[in-house]
């Protein structure tokens, strides 16, 4: 058991985050190309299809373009919150990678959650549910504030005494599981696997439009939080995929910044600052409803 | 299961496996070393002590550096030091293997031999993100005290053998440790200046 409280150094730590995340993007990329196989086997491919996955990678593209602005002040709040007021110090053991993974991953389900919950939030989500498609490339579509909203419900691992490396490998470890979940390949999988884990099955689920899906499975890398809480739901009809009004549009920049254009169009024809505020934290679900009342009245 | 006691479990989840973490066995950090010596130099007043003329060896110490704590201070409350350096979590938190020596360095002695620039640490070599750390001297160096288990009351003895009418550079204590952070063996070394 020696291995589990052998001593990395950070910057094993940086360099193994680094190589899983760049090499996972090169199995991913091996994948997508099975998916599309398979498309084209059931005869499945459109115009459309192919669009949507190149806006889908030019979306990673947007994002990383930005990230590679902030990022270095993102990683800075998370040292100096560790340098300055962690209350522990925690070996740099593959122990508390562990731990941290466990805690990284209750973490991104609370995140998750207020993503869905938060109309702010929800306009930079709602870029990466927004294809009408499901497939690995749709785990690269990204809005232009993903990046934002991880810095509030991870720092506090920073406060325990997790390395800030640490943190960003155990966040690279629930996106990286994730990513293999965007799939319509993979049915179910055994049901002890389906029981505790994230599955495709699962996500189908996340990502639908049926009613009796919305707002479920928050999960990234265990199931058992949605259980929990009681956000889970099964799958047991057919999924379909989406956002409501449909981007209908495979112009990578137009998904990328439709959440927020949608968003400042609803708070320029706000009636007051009441209702501006609350299309900002109120769920995006409470915009809609407003709409419908609205045209109810008129 | 509401929002809040979502919350409220969610807390607790978290204190399970912080404490999980935190209860994780640890590697020796030599935290608490055994007979930590609280090495007090009687003080070697002007023409007072003048040194054991016995024949001493001659070392040769390669240059060191070192990562721990430093501070200048009365030699007589190096205890101190050592309790700072023992409460240095975030140092023993670095460490990639259990440390088999630490150095007490003591130079820039003030005039009267009662104060200095003490030194201790551990090899940077077995720190990880180690700073830049305190320099030993390279030199010839007479050994005071040769490699054994020596008292805290022989460290303080050896003290009184140095030759106080030599300009003195450095004072190096050396102590060796087992993998389970026991004392087995220290020895004293001195740079006398030209």
């Amino acid at each position: 058991m020696d291995w589990l409280t052998y001593v990395f150094t950070p910057d094993d730590v940086f360099w193994l985050e680094t190589f899983v995340g760049d090499w996972f993007f090169v199995i991913a990329a091996g994948l997508f190309v099975v998916e599309l196989l398979r498309y084209a086997f059931k005869k499945q491919i459109t115009k459309n299809l192919l669009g949507d996955s190149v806006a889908n990678f030019v979306t990673l593209a947007l994002y990383i373009a930005i990230v590679s602005l902030v990022g270095l002040a993102y990683l800075g709040i998370f040292f100096y919150v560790y340098q300055q007021f962690r209350v522990v110090d925690l070996p740099l053991t593959l122990w508390t990678i562990g731990c941290c993974i466990v805690l990284a991953d209750l973490a991104y389900y609370w995140e998750h959650r207020f993503l869905h919950k938060n109309g702010f939030a929800w306009a930079t989500h709602r870029v990466h549910h927004s294809s009408p498609h499901f497939n690995i490339s749709v785990a690269y579509r990204f809005g232009p504030l993903d990046w934002l909203f991880p810095l509030f419900f991870h720092l506090p691992l920073a406060l325990l005494g997790f390395h800030p490396f640490v943190i960003l490998l155990a966040e690279m470890a629930v996106q990286v599981f994730q990513t293999l979940l965007h799939t319509e390949v993979v049915k179910k999988l055994p049901r002890p696997i389906e029981a505790i884990f994230n599955t495709p099955s699962h996500h189908r689920v996340h990502h639908a439009t049926n009613s009796q899906y919305l707002d479920k499975n928050y999960a990234g890398i265990f199931i058992i939080w949605d259980r929990m809480f009681g956000t889970f739901a099964k799958e047991e009809e057919a999924v379909r995929y989406g956002v409501f009004p449909r981007i209908n549009s495979v112009n990578p920049v137009k998904i990328f910044f439709s959440g927020y254009a949608k968003l400042l169009q609803q708070l320029i024809n706000a009636p007051s600052w009441r209702y501006r505020w609350k299309l900002l934290v109120k769920p995006p679900i409470w915009a809609w409803q407003q709409e419908q009342l609205d045209k109810r009245r008129h | 299961m509401n929002l809040t006691q979502s919350v409220i479990v969610s807390a607790f989840i978290v204190s399970v496996v912080w404490s999980a973490a935190l209860l994780q066995p640890q590697i020796a950090t030599a935290h608490s070393l055994e007979e930590a010596p609280q090495a007090k130099l009687v003080v070697a007043q002007a023409g007072g002590q003048h040194g054991d003329n016995t024949q001493k060896l001659a070392v040769s110490f390669n240059a060191h550096t070192i990562v721990g704590n430093s501070d200048t201070l009365d030699i007589a409350d190096v205890g101190e030091l050592w309790q700072a350096f023992n409460d240095n979590t975030a140092l023993h938190a670095r460490l990639k293997k259990a440390p088999t020596r630490v150095f007490v360095a003591y130079q820039y002695f003030s005039n009267d031999f009662k104060r200095a620039r003490i030194s201790i640490g551990y090899e940077r070599k077995i720190v990880s993100l180690a700073d830049t750390g305190f320099s030993l001297k390279a030199g010839m160096h007479t050994q005071i005290l040769a490699p054994a288990k020596h008292s805290p009351q022989e460290i303080e003895q050896a003290w009184q053998t140095l030759d106080y009418r030599r300009p003195i550079e450095q004072v190096i204590e050396e102590y060796q440790l087992t993998e389970n952070n026991t004392l087995i063996a220290s020895n004293m070394l001195v740079l006398y200046g030209e």
